[in-house]
């Protein structure tokens, strides 16, 4: 089994002009999150950490996913549902956005070669259109307001707080003027809870540096070649699914259906 | 100039006029009070008579921002930036000037949250083989009924009658606060329990009817749980149902239920004398287990019938032939003494008259004879029958569990049938 290590490593580079303060690490915060994916009505429930700076956010899964799973059940007399989680092996789930050069880089995993990859998927940041409703509720301490935006097929309400004045949001959601909390897709499936807040004192010294990087030896790949990939999966099972059948056999795949969070991609 | 010139020329015009329409631009550059550029300030642009947020932008690496803004008036700008205190410049938009500049001076502050959200907030709750849904996500406050409450909830599917179902599996019974009175007539309950007492939806999947066999037989059933609030809890629901139509034919019907966190009571009656049989209704709360489920030992006996007169089968529909006069009143209640300790109770009380005529003329056509048969025959059946149970479970620990049920049957039937053949014989010579 391939034993994949993250290493985040931060470092910080000295000031020249200093302010004579504590050069004590300068990321803006951390932020917690609950996220509950709920297909075919079976939720699953994840805690991810989001780490935000000036100039990137880190959304890393903070526990690694449990082993993948394969199900089989007949659904009918010469059918079989076969439905199968991908679920990172060994590695978590991480999303790193670089607002300064507007490129996102997460960390995915896909099912080839008759095992879990792992790659980082290297993609645009697009800006999200926002509408910004007035409708305002307490969430925690802080007086949260409603907005409205569609990213990648699946229209997302999200309440934010411009008493937290950052730009930043759980995984790829972002750009509106106050930290997002709270996200709900439209079909209930996809949700983001924010369970607690942690800013550090800022420090005065603006030059301290914070860096972020991805295991070098994992493969780079493009959001078009990841695509493709995804799509080549069920090919992938497929084949792993026959070789254990007796020869001769033969299966037919009628249905695909992938409970995914992104469903359309811009092009 | 012919009239495509023309037509193109007013066109150019009106768009030209269009875009000019008062689109505004402001701009600026933010810094703190060393002149340094700001990088991510918040520019929030926001109209002072509704706080609606008009647009917004965020400085870049050299702390300058554009905005663009339609209309005039008076206008609002918030600077805001983590580590500086926000600041609130007004601006007024008039029609002769188009682009504005503001700059803006932050001063340095320190900021920083440590702050644990209470999360009563999280809709969804996943617990092992329970999924529990927090209604006040879901609701916008106007639903009547547990049914409209119901179809708001994620994952489950009303149909039209009422079936309420999860995936494509219907639910074995509607509970409220771990009891139920109805089982697969879950619909009496979703169709006129209010909603507004319902705090949480609880989704029990792999469900056992039998606590104790929970996770040791074979279960793909599933179940709804609804947990109430404290506040709401005596309250008293139902719906009656009046109709009277031609040649006094009548049907009365009512349902009322008071569902508490301790005690529960169900009274339903049915007056009517349309054919309708309203046993069926409440035969799940005279057997309420189906017959193949484990431990149901001893439900079925019964004492055996010796004699029975019944109108013969026709192939007419039920109802149309039954003409009858019943009434029929069903007293239901569950107590919980304790934690462990439960007492349900069931009582029902059924008159019913029933009156059966039938004429039968049958012709038959020989060489030399003919004859006709006829038949008149007229049964009339009456009874009562009062029929109560009670069972008491007692939870003794999380492996046993003690149930005592006790059916009262009373029952008088009176049959009266009359019956007159005649023949007529023809002869022909």
């Amino acid at each position: 089994m391939k034993n994949i290590s993250i290493i985040i490593t931060f470092f910080f580079v000295g000031n020249l002009s200093s302010f004579g303060q504590s050069s004590h690490s300068a990321i803006y915060g951390k932020i917690s999150y609950e996220q509950i994916l709920n297909f075919d009505n079976n939720p699953k429930s994840d805690t991810f950490n989001l780490f935000i700076n000036p100039e990137f956010s880190v959304f890393e899964q903070t526990r690694v996913a449990s082993t993948e799973s394969a199900t089989i059940k007949p659904s009918s007399d010469d059918e079989l549902d076969f439905s199968f989680d991908i679920k990172l092996n060994g590695s978590k789930y991480i999303v790193y956005t670089n607002f300064e050069e507007k490129t996102i880089q997460s960390q995915e995993s896909v099912f080839k070669d008759r095992e879990h990859q792992t790659y980082i998927v290297e993609e645009k940041q697009t800006d999200i259109q926002w509408d910004i409703l007035n409708e305002h509720k307490m969430i925690g301490d802080f007086d949260a307001q409603k907005a409205i935006g569609v990213f990648r097929g699946r229209t997302y309400t999200v309440w934010f707080t411009s008493q937290i004045p950052v730009k930043y949001g759980p995984w790829k959601l972002n750009g509106l003027p106050g930290l997002i909390l709270n996200v709900c897709d439209e079909t209930n499936e996809v949700m983001f809870i924010v369970i607690d807040i942690e800013i550090p004192r800022i420090s005065t010294s603006s030059d301290t540096r914070v860096k972020f990087r991805f295991n070098k030896s994992i493969e780079r790949i493009t959001l078009s070649e990841y695509l493709k990939m995804k799509e080549e999966q069920v090919d992938e099972v497929n084949k792993l699914f026959m070789s254990k059948l007796p020869r001769g056999a033969s299966v037919e795949i009628t249905n695909v259906k992938a409970n995914v969070i992104e469903l359309d991609y811009e092009q | 100039m012919n009239n495509k010139t023309n037509i193109t020329l007013i066109a150019l015009f009106l768009t030209y006029s269009i875009n000019s329409y008062a689109q505004n631009t402001i701009q600026g550059f933010v810094s703190d009070t060393s002149n340094t550029s700001l990088y991510d300030v918040n520019v929030v642009l926001i109209n002072p008579t509704n706080n609606n947020i008009v647009n917004y932008t965020f400085t870049d690496k050299n702390g300058k921002y554009k905005l663009e803004v339609e209309g005039t008036g008076l206008f609002q700008i918030s600077y805001s930036h983590i580590s500086h205190i926000k600041k609130v410049i007004e601006i007024e938009l008039t029609e002769n000037q188009k682009s504005y500049h503001l700059d803006a001076v932050l001063k340095h502050s320190s900021f920083y949250i440590n702050e644990i959200i209470v999360q009563s907030e999280i809709p969804m709750v996943v617990k092992e083989d329970t999924i529990s849904y927090k209604t006040k996500h879901y609701t916008q406050g106007n639903e009547k009924n547990v049914e409209e409450l119901l179809k708001k909830i994620p994952g489950l599917q009303i149909g039209k009658e009422g079936t309420i179902k999860i995936g494509n599996k219907e639910i074995e019974k509607l509970m409220v606060e771990g009891d139920d009175l109805f089982e697969k007539g879950y619909k009496i309950l979703s169709k006129n329990m209010p909603a507004y007492p319902i705090e949480e939806v609880e989704v029990l999947n792999n469900y056992s009817n039998n606590r104790l066999l929970k996770d040791v037989e074979e279960s793909n059933k599933v179940a709804l749980n609804l947990k109430l609030n404290e506040k709401s809890k005596r309250i008293w629901f139902g719906n009656i149902d009046v109709s009277v139509g031609n040649n006094s034919h009548y049907l009365h019907k009512g349902n009322l239920m008071n569902f508490g966190k301790k005690n529960k009571y169900y009274f339903f009656t049915n007056l009517n004398n349309i054919g309708y049989d309203a046993t069926g209704d409440i035969n799940h709360l005279i057997r309420p287990f189906s017959h193949n489920e484990p431990s149901s030992i001893g439900d079925n006996q019964q004492v055996n019938n010796l004699l029975n007169l019944s109108q013969s089968n026709l192939n007419i529909r039920q109802d149309r032939t039954n003409y009858n006069n019943a009434k029929l009143a069903s007293f239901n209640t569950i107590f919980n003494l304790n934690e462990k300790t439960k007492i349900k109770t069931l009582g029902f009380f059924n008159w019913d008259k029933t009156n059966f005529y039938k004429h039968t003329t049958e012709l038959i056509n020989l060489d030399n004879t003919s004859y006709t048969n006829k038949e008149d025959y007229l049964l009339e059946n009456k009874h009562d029958i009062a029929f109560s149970r009670i069972d008491i479970t007692h939870n003794i620990s999380k492996t046993k569990m003690l149930n005592i049920t006790t059916k009262y049957n009373n029952g008088d039937f009176h049959d009266n049938s009359n019956l007159i053949f005649m023949v007529l014989l023809q002869l022909r010579a």
